[in-house]
């Protein structure tokens, strides 16, 4: 493993809102080292955004609550004053946002866009900052980068925009990219290659890799390792064969199931999760995924006590592992 | 379909025939610009917005002095040496038109300039700040909303005096508001989208977040406002000086003349319809324009 970049320890964010607190995140650890890839897997709601948000400080200062600890290489960011953030963002830690269609200004070409990032954190000439765009465009493997540049987002398409949109955030060769769901608002057909490129991309220059998804799928073939969120805490964290080989909380065990696969052979029934996302507003007592769980008993203090992630390398937070790996070895998953 | 061969990263051999076919790289204003050609109504009021414009930076020239008097003919009817017939002072009434017309255009034109600058500052500065800041001056417009409009015009021009400038500010003082309250929802709503978070994301700073991601997105209804603002100011001045508080005499203004020439009517109705059509004309080319403007930027909320 590399040389430590971000480390998050107890991350705790919440909203004030007219009903109350919502407590979006509830003490969120995470780790990244030098060039890894780290996905966060959660479902809408679980917390995965406002922890990514958090990171760049990108929250509104006003009615947020945001405690714990960021840190990034040896600097507190939540500490950080806002010009020194502002040099994070994009110079050191890079944003792909999920639809690119909204993300890229619909006024300004690609070209400019790229161009007026570079410049914001390298200065230099305009000439210098067209030819690494151009330079990117191309790295993205977008055809004709000399004449794309100067054209305007609308006149690419979604998997494009996408390219163009990860060819920005890269542009400062950034140590940390954070990838918001980067490929939801794509068609399925160049999810998979705009993924790899991302992936293959940061290799390249050396960026550590931070994916925010809601697909398991999609991590599979491309994670170092998996965080998977529930009601803004990790209940499962590990390598991804770790997590995959051994799915350890009946929580990532439901994603799982929930999951078509290629490879089986087609007589696996998907099971959805039962239940609804708990309200953030009022979560549920004890382990928060209780009242959907399988598992739950009430001799373990399910509904009680809050599980934390018992180990460091393939940590899980549930009160009844030892019965669920008992039912794995049984069943044979 | 070609678009999805490209994303898929193979180089069509005629790739470059598909871009040009596609109108690649034109840019808003040359689309805006083929939809407002398009627009037949549109063009027509371009039309005569230039032909106005040409008449007030080339009319006087061509005309004689609207402050010489003939000492022998009053109220006459259009003839071939005074086409727009003589006023009860023996003045020409085209040269009165013309130069009318020109202070018009200067009136409404510097005004709207004046108000524009007003508006969108006050606007940016409320959409930008949020808050109290929002709060106070927003409750400010619109008390000053509350007025009737020509109340409120005669308040300011009470306290400016007569005479062109003073009608300049009162225009420029009483047509903010709408402005100020369009830059200010376009600031509102372009803080929340998200290239602008996706910009301060990527560590583009703030100010020059505001003038190139959010200002653009107020340009638009600005520049529709802007067409349509030049037209109501010249509406407004011909109103305050047919009130007998805007232009004075011996400064030529096609509202005093419709005052003066109303109380001819009766022995020379025909020298009501030059000045009434030049205002007409020029209020309509400028709402035509503005329109036209409105449609072929796509703009939906002013």
């Amino acid at each position: 493993m590399g040389e430590r970049l971000l480390s998050i320890e107890g991350l705790r964010v919440g909203f004030d809102t007219d009903d109350g607190r919502v407590q979006s995140v509830r003490g969120v650890d995470l780790t990244i080292d030098r060039g890894e890839v780290v996905a966060v897997v959660g479902e809408s709601g679980s917390g995965k955004s406002v922890t990514a948000l958090a990171v760049l400080g990108l929250h509104p200062k006003q009615r947020t609550v945001i405690e714990g600890c960021i840190r990034w290489h040896d600097e507190d960011l939540l500490a950080a004053s806002e010009d020194r953030l502002r040099e994070v963002r994009g110079g050191e830690i890079a944003m792909v946002f999920q639809d690119p269609l909204t993300a890229l200004n619909p006024v300004h070409t690609v070209g400019r866009q790229i161009i007026e990032m570079v410049r914001s954190h390298r200065g230099g000439s305009k000439q210098a900052a067209r030819d690494r765009a151009i330079e990117m465009l191309g790295l993205v493997g977008i055809p004709q980068p000399t004449r794309r540049v100067d054209m305007y987002p609308h006149e690419f398409s979604g998997g494009m925009r996408q390219r163009a949109m990860i060819a920005m955030a890269l542009s400062c060769e950034p140590q940390l990219v954070i990838a918001d769901e980067p490929t939801t608002a794509l068609d399925v057909t160049v999810q998979a290659q705009v993924l790899e490129l991302l992936v293959s991309s940061t290799e390249q220059l050396g960026s550590a890799v931070l994916l925010i998804t809601h697909d398991l799928g999609v991590v599979a073939g491309l994670a170092d390792r998996v965080s998977v969120m529930y009601a803004g805490r990790v209940v499962e964290r590990g390598t991804i064969d770790e997590v995959f080989a051994a799915p350890s909380h009946p929580y990532t065990q439901g994603l799982l199931r929930s999951l078509p696969r290629v490879d089986a052979d087609g007589s696996d029934e998907l099971i959805p999760i039962g239940g609804q996302p708990p309200s953030m507003l009022a979560p549920p007592s004890g382990c928060a995924f209780h009242p959907r769980c399988g598992f739950a008993a009430a001799e373990s203090g399910c509904a009680d006590r809050l599980p934390e992630l018992d180990a460091d390398t393939h940590g899980v937070a549930c009160w009844r592992r030892a019965e669920v790996a008992a039912r794995n070895a049984e069943v044979g998953t | 379909m070609t678009i999805d061969s490209m994303s898929l990263g193979t180089d069509l051999p005629d790739a470059d025939a598909t871009l040009a076919q596609a109108g690649v790289g034109r840019s808003l204003a040359q689309d805006a610009w083929r939809r407002f050609r398009r627009n037949r109504l549109a063009m027509v009021g371009l039309g005569i917005v230039v032909f106005l414009i040409l008449v007030a930076v080339i009319g006087p020239f061509l005309v004689q002095d609207p402050t010489s008097y003939s000492k022998r003919v009053f109220l006459e009817p259009p003839t071939n040496q005074h086409p727009f017939g003589v006023d009860r002072r023996g003045g020409d009434v085209l040269a009165n038109v013309v130069h009318g017309i020109r202070l018009s255009l200067f009136i409404g034109l510097l005004a709207t300039i004046l108000e524009t600058v007003i508006g969108v500052v006050v606007g940016a500065v409320a959409g930008w700040f949020g808050r109290w800041t929002d709060a106070f001056i927003m409750r400010f417009v619109d008390i000053m909303l509350g007025i009737p409009y020509i109340l409120l015009a005669y308040a300011f021009i009470t306290v400016l005096g007569k005479g062109v400038a003073a009608v300049v500010l009162t225009l420029a003082l009483t047509a903010w508001l709408q402005t100020a309250r369009t830059v200010r929802a376009g600031f509102l709503q372009a803080r929340e989208l998200e290239y602008v978070e996706a910009a301060r994301a990527l560590g583009v700073p703030s100010r020059r977040i505001m003038w190139r991601h959010i200002l653009p997105n107020v340009f638009q209804p600005v520049v529709v406002l802007i067409a349509v603002g030049v037209g109501s100011a010249i509406l407004a001045e011909a109103a305050l000086s047919f009130l007998g508080v805007g232009v004075q005499f011996p400064d030529p203004s096609l509202g005093r003349m419709i005052a003066e020439f109303s109380s001819d009517f009766p022995r020379a109705p025909y020298l009501l319809v030059f000045p009434g059509a030049a205002i007409m004309l020029s209020v309509l080319g400028f709402l035509l324009v503005g329109d036209g403007l409105r449609d072929a930027l796509d703009v939906k909320d002013v």
